[in-house]
């Protein structure tokens, strides 16, 4: 939980560590973190980077672009017909959308009622451990500052497995 | 011209409609042929576009797309997952509004970035974390867009990049200098933290508490009303403030 924002300008010289409360000092650190994380988990966090964004915007790489354009054509694809002019037919879609759910019920009954194979005997997921993520002894009260950090450290992998499928990496 | 002119106007007034017509020719910018030339391309792009040919449609969120967001999207949104996600929902908006869109002289530009405003404001609204723009600010952009977004996207680009680095000049001027100086040098200019410690004549440690307050500063005077709902429990920190030593003035 984050310290409370202090109601006069008493707080606004600091020279030392001694003057910040424990709260702050957690705060601090949590913050640090996310910042060296580059992570916007924390709040603080993230409304700096909004301030960066604001300051000074990075451009788009091209390649995630063009698949975000690739995608918005692919969707105008399936509700546009270039044959049929300009206007949309919705009965397209909804026909399109009908026969996509129905054939994706089909394949699931299908697989439900399947014999079993030898494929069957799939190895169960290991869960991954966050205990890599940390190289200090855990303190007391970091318990935020810890999930921040294995948030932020999935995210991270999250974004890199969003940009390898989409073939930008 | 003057053919189309209705008989019934006397010698006179067809000589004082002459003469008018020639001076507002001659105060008008003369329109360069290159521009011409590249809004009769676009004019003709769009309406293959709107005629469900991908390929125009295609080229025009390439041309486009990168300026709205850089510009429009991600000063707004404060994130690159949070732009991107927009500029893809203003994209599914334009493939499925793009009948709707109707050429005028300013081309196309200040409608999509109509478009993309109101997905950031859709998006502000949804969101509860606190970023520098609010959606009011966005609100007010949208209101205003549709008669104020420059004709040439290379300008309405620059315009929203200058408003937002005032938007956050305008920001850190309200907190104290120290506050400021701290978010510039370590969050905008994005220098080690030992250094801007060292700069500031602070230890790293407590570098990370000046930063902490800094950011608790900028709230306080980004979002005043989110700050006020923190005033109960500040009367305990005062108390224990006032408890703390109080650190000598950095001179």
């Amino acid at each position: 939980m984050k310290p409370p924002i202090p109601d006069d300008d008493s707080f606004l010289e600091l020279t030392d560590l001694s003057a910040s409360t424990p709260e702050e000092r957690a705060a601090a650190d949590a913050l640090r973190d996310a910042l060296d994380w580059h992570s916007t988990a924390d709040d603080d966090a993230a409304l700096l980077a909004s301030l960066k964004a604001a300051h000074s915007p990075t451009p788009i790489d091209d390649a995630v672009h063009r698949a975000i354009v690739e995608r918005a054509l692919a969707a105008a694809a399936v509700t546009r017909s270039p044959f049929e002019g300009a206007t949309p037919k919705r009965g397209m879609v909804i026909r399109v959308a009908f026969g996509a759910s129905a054939l994706a019920a089909a394949a699931a009954v299908a697989f439900s009622l399947r014999a079993p194979t030898a494929s069957d005997d799939i190895e169960p997921f290991v869960a991954r451990s966050a205990q890599a993520l940390f190289t200090e002894p855990f303190t007391m009260g970091g318990t935020t500052a810890r999930v921040d950090r294995i948030a932020s450290a999935r995210a991270a992998e999250f974004r890199e497995n969003q940009f390898a499928r989409w073939g930008v990496r | 011209m003057l053919a189309l002119v209705p008989s019934f106007f006397d010698p006179q007034a067809e000589r004082a409609l002459a003469h008018a017509m020639g001076l507002v020719s001659f105060m008008l910018p003369a329109v360069e042929p290159d521009d011409a030339n590249a809004a009769e391309d676009e004019r003709a792009c769009v309406a293959k576009a709107q005629a469900g040919d991908r390929a125009a449609l295609g080229a025009l969120l390439q041309r486009y797309g990168p300026v709205l967001y850089r510009s429009v999207l991600l000063p707004r949104l404060g994130s690159d997952m949070a732009a991107r996600e927009a500029l893809s929902d203003t994209y599914a908006k334009v493939v499925e509004r793009i009948d709707q869109f109707v050429w005028q002289s300013v081309g196309f530009y200040p409608w999509l970035r109509t478009v993309a405003l109101r997905v950031a404001l859709d998006q502000l609204r949804a969101r509860k974390r606190l970023v520098l723009w609010e959606a009011e600010d966005v609100e007010r952009e949208v209101n205003e867009s549709n008669s104020s977004t420059p004709i040439d996207d290379k300008l309405s680009d620059q315009r929203d990049r200058v408003a937002a680095k005032a938007k956050v000049d305008d920001a850190l001027a309200r907190i104290h200098p120290r506050y400021a100086e701290a978010i510039r040098l370590r969050v905008l200019e994005e220098r080690p933290r030992d250094e801007v410690a060292a700069t500031l004549g602070v230890t790293p440690a407590t570098f990370d508490v000046l930063l902490h307050r800094a950011v608790a500063a900028l709230r306080k005077a980004v979002s005043p009303h989110e700050a006020g709902s923190t005033k109960t429990a500040a009367a305990g920190s005062r108390r224990g403030a006032a408890e703390a030593p109080r650190p000598r003035s950095n001179g």
